[in-house]
């Protein structure tokens, strides 16, 4: 990785958004923050804690899109593919877990066009972080807190702190397109010790993390299936089948598909779906191999944690820590009270 | 980034050349390319009917226009001009639109997908269906014929009028050896094997054409699971024995989630699976050892050193 001096994420945002649409979090008026658009020359300040509750999949993997549209007609009726048409973007300052859910992702979704033609047009700008976030548990799958290698084109990076005051940043660049986003900015190169500081900062953010002896005994119980179940169908009580968790998720994927009428014929939707709803693997006969509410719950932890599927998806699990679930579940069984229930079972 | 040959969402444009009934609530179709006759050459013709690229035991996903999509299997292999059937139970929203269509219609395809039945050409074949089951290993029956495999077809049903595929077995019976059985023999025009006496039934043909090499079945799970038993219970090896699993499906190709089966998706991984595969993943899905101690970190109030006598790590000796 070659990595610069950056003295304010904001002169790179800026120098970005000349060529490009940047979007970055900002606190709106939900509270929870959000990707906002920023325009070329704006003032608005980088936040570099802020976390949206929505991650950034939307940005590939769109919540609800068109996949084809149809055009009747008795002679020459026609199925015709709609990609999206994406003007080149930056996501800037995404965190390392939600950086890690996006590889996730791309892996998943290699070889489908919507999610590609999206992808293909954006440049990542990660960020460090330095303290564990709210219910955050990145490091426990490896997630995070510093970003992963090959997670994003280019890297914020803080410079340790003096008495409490921001030294600056360094700048990492991780990919050609990182380097060429950033060619004429005229950045200095760093100096060697770099690396020795953002592993510093990174062991000091973990020995921040809260106990995760739970979590890992969680893993560890449902890989061997020493989960009993009774506790899933206990679990499944609690779960509503509200599908927040995987809305939130930045590695869910699931979709269903709708037509939708238009004048002339139809187009196809894709839109997201969710495994913990009743019907996901509903039959037309009616045979349901997931009725049970308990088999559903476990279904949505078992591709979070499983090691059968991280190895299909190049050793990574489907949790990337950024605990999101815990804080939009309506019952009580987000990540860490169901692996610990899992743990004690 | 992975950079992989993109998919296609976007079905290829078919039409129903026929259709006739086939069973209860059943319609045996065949569709062909849309454009059939026209200019269609060798390179147009969409995978789907391909005679090159379809394999007995795959399916491929049908589109009726304002109705949806849904996964068929194919009941035969496309023919030269991309003719194939499909046998199609009248069951839901989209096969009731599907129902409603005539010769001429036109409609939607994409596939093939999945992975189809192993290609056993030089084995000798037993092929247990049931049902509408019969459907996805009809085109491996063929197959099978073609290469002078001999297979020996058992063929069960709820009763005479759910006996689907008329005209195959017709064929069949001049082809291969084939057994026909159905539960309830009330009111039947001829007679049948008795569908329930499976184990029975098997025995005999197995005494009378055996031994084979594999078994490929297909049928409702609940039959599947017997067949996979008994034949297990004969000793016949569970890595010889092949069956076909019916899972919702909105994608096909390994997106959607939907037809999920512990870490497989059944539009890519399966179909087909060996029953020893499939008794893997169904153990994936299972508790199957009781709970190990928790893992001690050194720091966790909540566990217990395991030297206190008589802790089972599960609380109980009110360590926690």
């Amino acid at each position: 990785m070659k990595v610069y001096k950056l003295e304010r994420p904001e002169f790179l945002r800026n120098w970005l958004s000349e060529e490009r649409e940047v979007f970055q979090p900002v606190m709106d008026a939900t509270g929870n923050g959000s990707w906002q658009p920023i325009a070329h020359g704006a003032v608005e300040e980088f936040d570099d804690e802020l976390r949206p509750l929505m991650s950034p999949k939307d940005f590939f993997f769109s919540e609800r899109e068109d996949l084809f549209r149809f055009e009747a007609g008795a002679e020459n009726p026609t199925f015709k593919p709609i990609i999206p048409r994406i003007e080149k973007r930056v996501l800037f300052g995404v965190k390392a877990c939600d950086l890690k859910a996006i590889a996730y992702q791309d892996k998943h979704f290699a070889t489908d066009p919507n999610y590609q033609a999206r992808r293909r047009q954006t440049l990542l700008v990660g960020i460090d972080c330095h303290a564990p976030c709210e219910g955050g548990f990145c490091p426990t799958v490896d997630a995070g807190p510093t970003v992963r290698d090959g997670t994003a084109d280019l890297v914020l990076i803080p410079m340790p702190s003096v008495a409490g005051e921001q030294a600056g940043w360094w700048l990492g660049c991780n990919s050609q397109a990182g380097e060429h986003a950033i060619w004429g900015m005229n950045l200095k190169l760093a100096e060697e010790g770099w690396d020795y500081w953002r592993k510093l900062t990174e062991k000091r953010a973990k020995a921040s993390f809260p106990n995760d002896t739970q979590l890992l005994n969680g893993i560890r119980r449902l890989n061997a299936r020493a989960i009993p179940d009774e506790l899933w169908d206990k679990l499944g009580i609690q779960c509503l089948s509200c599908s927040g968790c995987t809305m939130v998720c930045p590695s869910c994927s699931c979709y269903a598909v709708e037509d939708i009428k238009t004048p002339t014929g139809y187009v196809r939707e894709r839109f997201w779906d969710s495994c913990l709803m009743e019907g996901f693997q509903k039959e037309a006969s009616g045979a349901n191999p997931t009725q049970a509410s308990g088999k559903r719950v476990q279904r949505f932890w078992f591709h979070k944690f499983s090691d059968d599927i991280a190895s299909r998806m190049d050793d990574s699990y489907g949790c990337v820590g950024c605990g999101r679930c815990e804080v939009t579940c309506p019952g009580s069984i987000g990540v860490h009270s169901v692996m610990e229930a899992i743990a004690n079972a | 980034m992975h950079k992989q040959q993109l998919i296609d969402h976007t079905p290829a444009l078919m039409r129903i050349v026929d259709k006739y009934q086939d069973g209860e609530d059943l319609c045996h179709f065949t569709f062909a390319p849309f454009n059939e006759g026209e200019s269609l050459n060798k390179d147009e013709m969409p995978d789907l009917c391909n005679i090159n690229k379809v394999q007995p035991g795959q399916f491929m996903m049908l589109t009726i226009p304002n109705a949806g999509e849904a996964a068929f299997t194919y009941a035969s292999m496309p023919d030269e001009n991309g003719h194939f059937h499909c046998l199609i139970r009248k069951i839901g929203e989209l096969t009731d639109a599907l129902f409603e269509l005539e010769p001429g219609a036109m409609v939607g395809g994409r596939g093939p997908m999945g992975q189809g039945w192993p290609n056993l050409k030089d084995k000798k074949v037993l092929v247990i269906a049931g049902g509408c089951g019969l459907a996805p290993v009809a085109a491996k029956v063929d197959a099978l014929i073609e290469a002078s495999a001999e297979p020996v077809v058992y063929f069960s049903a709820r009763n005479e009028a759910m006996l689907v595929m008329k005209k195959e077995r017709e064929r069949w019976q001049e082809q291969c050896k084939l057994y026909e059985a159905v539960d309830d023999c009330s009111g039947a025009s001829k007679s049948y094997l008795a569908g329930r006496q499976l184990a029975d039934n098997l025995d005999q043909i197995i005494q009378d054409d055996g031994p084979f090499d594999h078994v490929i079945t297909c049928g409702p799970e609940g039959m599947m699971l017997a067949v996979c038993r008994i034949m297990e219970g004969k000793g016949f090896p569970a890595d010889h024995i092949w069956l076909s699993l019916e899972r919702r499906m909105h994608c096909g190709v390994g997106l959607c989630g939907h037809c999920y089966m512990a870490d497989h998706l059944v539009c890519v991984d399966g179909p087909t699976y060996r029953w020893d595969q499939l008794g893997e993943l169904v153990v994936k899905e299972k508790a199957i050892r009781a709970p190990e101690s928790p893992l001690d970190m050194g720091h966790a109030a909540s566990n217990c050193g395991e030297e206190k006598e008589g802790c089972d790590g599960n609380g109980g000796c009110g360590c926690r």
